[in-house]
């Protein structure tokens, strides 16, 4: 995982740079983001002032290191994201492609990517969303 | 992997015939494809019992499904047909033959109509609880959905799994509140259930039976076709919401406690009850861990001292009403004038009142929005400050047990003795609260409304294959120790289908040999789910007929 991860982190740099001017496709991904994630990933306070699933547990895992809410990290490569979409962690599964398309996925990574940079982020960071 | 009993050549063949059918890029063959069909949740991963699939096709009609089916036939390719595929806990997207070829049906993703004059929709199987409630919400049409704790699900495969809710009485039962399919057959012809066979019918989705022997059965829990459509009568959208709790104080108060509020629900002037203990709060107290764990447990009457001690009432019972504010107010009061006659020690408390429709921010707040047919994620809470380091998945253990407070009472001490005698009570778990599977604060799940579902959750890993043994062989006692004392599950993952439908013995097992009679002469082949929930086609049907060779699980 982390040798996939690490190689990941160098190609996409340019690939990122890239995506990031395509307004289009970032409210495309935004859009796919409220469909496909936003019920666990989503900055919405719930009853109990609670976060969503997702965000609690990146709060908890990071202990306040980095957003719970993964819109609002800066540190997260397309590649890392369409990793974990596609084999899971910890109690998210892994998502099919009829369930997230690549076009869809392309679309979510460059738009949780659009604060991405890689140059101030440090390795352990970039390899855990 | 091939298929089982498939020459390559003809799965070669049969891959071929399912692009002609649905496009070459909706056939998934590479292996990082396939791993995506993969129960998430299984019990099994990382185990030799664990089903791997060699293919999936994803139609987006009807014509491709029956396309693909009869390709199936022609070249004897087992398939699997799954909705939306996150049936997690209870088999996910892989299903029981290892080498099926998925039909992934999740494009199929069209709310066919939805009705709020005479409540209902017809819906395809990839619709999922998301995108029937977002349709209703933008055009505001009158009606609630009932929905499962996960929204992401699909009505149509939870109903076709007897999957359940939370809102008013026969809505919570999903496949009970369906009405009407239309199904490929494992030939690869249509028909349509219900008054759907009558050309033109205008009550397909209104009246359920049709004439004639109702076939619908046949088609959940089963393997005789592709449900391609299915509709569903829907809740009118109240009014008004309203809930109240009842208190008991001692252990025993559970029988009356059940008793009435039996006949509130049975009589409809509840909705979904919500049973509970408040001692519940004591459960990792050291005290209280020492005196679950001690062989026998605790007696009746320790338990009401712990209860005397803290304060605290031996069992609550939330009560829900649906209506307008008058009507939900004068069925509270009703309900507290009864059961304070049949228990005069109860004590009550008001919950909460909702005006529909809620704003936004309301429904944020909603503490468990499925009881409102509103459907999202929340469940999914692993990772919390009370549970740092939750397992990746959980798979259900869930006996129907008979709607009494003594039925709860009896499955508390004998389930929970089995949990303590198979050292399960410090495995890690998916929810963060362990050592309580059974314990004598434990309520079952009021799902189904004319029996009591007594659920428990247990582990499930994608990184350690040992704690699923365990897990498998805890669940597996569970399983036969329920069917000693008369209770079977009402639903369970493919792990475990053989062995539930293992004690389903009755009369040398009449029930099944009758299934098999039909699903023979429907599907000869035997292509179509095989093995699902113990319906095995006949050439795998080696032992006493009714089983395949045994396999390792573990």
């Amino acid at each position: 995982m982390k040798t996939i991860i690490a190689g990941a982190l160098v190609s996409t740099l340019v690939a990122t740079q890239a995506q990031a001017a395509d307004p289009t496709l970032l409210e495309q991904g935004k859009a796919a983001f409220i469909d496909h994630c936003a019920a666990c990933h989503g900055t919405q306070v719930v009853s109990g002032k609670q976060h969503l699933p997702g965000t609690e547990a990146l709060a908890v895992k990071y202990e306040g290191k980095v957003p719970g809410a993964l819109e609002e990290r800066t540190d997260l490569s397309p590649q890392l994201i369409k990793t974990f979409v596609r084999t899971g962690v910890s109690v998210m599964p892994f998502f099919r492609k009829t369930m997230v398309t690549d076009a869809e996925l392309e679309a979510i990574a460059a738009y949780l990517s659009r604060n991405y940079h890689p140059a101030g982020t440090t390795g352990s960071q970039a390899e855990n969303p | 992997m091939l298929p089982p009993g498939v020459s390559s050549n003809d799965f070669e063949l049969a891959l071929a015939a399912f692009k002609d059918a649905v496009g070459e890029s909706q056939v998934y063959t590479s292996d990082a494809d396939v791993a995506l069909y993969r129960d998430a949740y299984d019990v099994l991963w990382g185990l030799p019992g664990e089903r791997h699939v060699s293919a999936a096709v994803a139609p987006a009609t009807v014509e491709q499904v029956q396309k693909v089916v009869v390709a199936a036939n022609r070249y004897r390719i087992p398939i699997y047909p799954i909705s939306t595929g996150m049936d997690l806990g209870y088999g996910g997207s892989a299903g029981n033959l290892s080498g099926s070829v998925v039909l992934d049906l999740k494009r199929m993703n069209k709310v066919i109509e939805v009705d709020d004059r005479r409540h209902f929709a017809i819906v395809e199987p990839g619709v999922s609880y998301f995108d029937l409630y977002r349709y209703i919400q933008e055009r505001e049409l009158k009606v609630f959905i009932d929905c499962p704790d996960p929204g992401w699900g699909s009505p149509v495969g939870n109903s076709l799994d007897h999957g359940v809710g939370y809102t008013w009485y026969s809505y919570r039962d999903h496949f009970n509140s369906h009405c009407g399919m239309e199904v490929v057959l494992p030939n690869g012809e249509l028909i349509r259930t219900g008054m759907g066979a009558l050309p033109g019918s205008k009550t397909w989705a209104e009246y359920r039976y049709g004439v004639g022997p109702w076939v619908d059965g046949l088609f959940a829990q089963s393997n005789f076709g592709v449900v391609t459509k299915m509709g569903f009568h829907l809740f009118p959208a109240p009014e008004a919401y309203r809930s109240g709790t009842v208190f008991v104080p001692k252990r025993l108060d559970l029988i009356r406690l059940v008793q009435e509020v039996n006949y509130l629900e049975h009589s409809g002037i509840i909705s979904q009850p919500e049973y509970g203990s408040p001692l519940r709060a004591l459960v990792d107290e050291p005290a209280v861990q020492s005196m679950l764990k001690k062989p026998g447990g605790p007696t009746d009457g320790e338990l009401d001292e712990l209860a005397s001690q803290h304060r605290l009432a031996s069992w609550s019972c939330t009560l829900q009403f649906f209506g307008s504010l008058e009507t939900t107010q004068a069925n509270w009061n009703y309900c507290k004038q009864r059961l304070q006659a049949a228990i005069a020690t109860a004590t009550f408390k008001d919950g909460v009142t909702h005006r529909f429709p809620l704003g936004m921010d309301e429904k944020a707040q909603v503490p468990h929005k499925p009881s409102l047919g509103i459907p999202n994620l929340e469940a999914f809470r692993g990772r919390s400050p009370r549970n740092p380091r939750p397992t990746e998945g959980h798979v259900w253990f869930a006996p129907v047990i008979p709607k009494t407070g003594e039925a709860v009472l009896e499955a508390q001490r004998a389930l929970g003795e089995a949990v303590r005698g198979l050292g399960a009570l410090d495995l890690p778990t998916f929810f963060g609260r362990g050592g309580t599977a059974y314990s004598p604060f434990d309520a079952p799940a009021t799902w189904m409304f004319r029996a009591f579902v007594f659920l428990s959750g247990w582990s499930a890993s994608r990184s350690d294959p040992q704690q699923n043994k365990k897990v498998y062989e805890i669940v597996s006692k569970l399983i036969q120790v329920a069917a000693d004392h008369g209770w079977g599950e009402y639903r369970t993952p493919p792990a475990f289908q053989d062995a539930v439908l293992k004690a389903y013995s009755f009369n040398n097992y009449s029930l099944l040999r009758f299934q098999q009679q039909l699903k023979d002469a429907a599907d000869p082949n035997g292509i179509l789910s095989a093995g699902r929930y113990g319906l095995w086609p006949r050439h795998m049907r080696q032992i006493d007929g009714l089983w395949p060779a045994q396999r390792p699980s573990t």
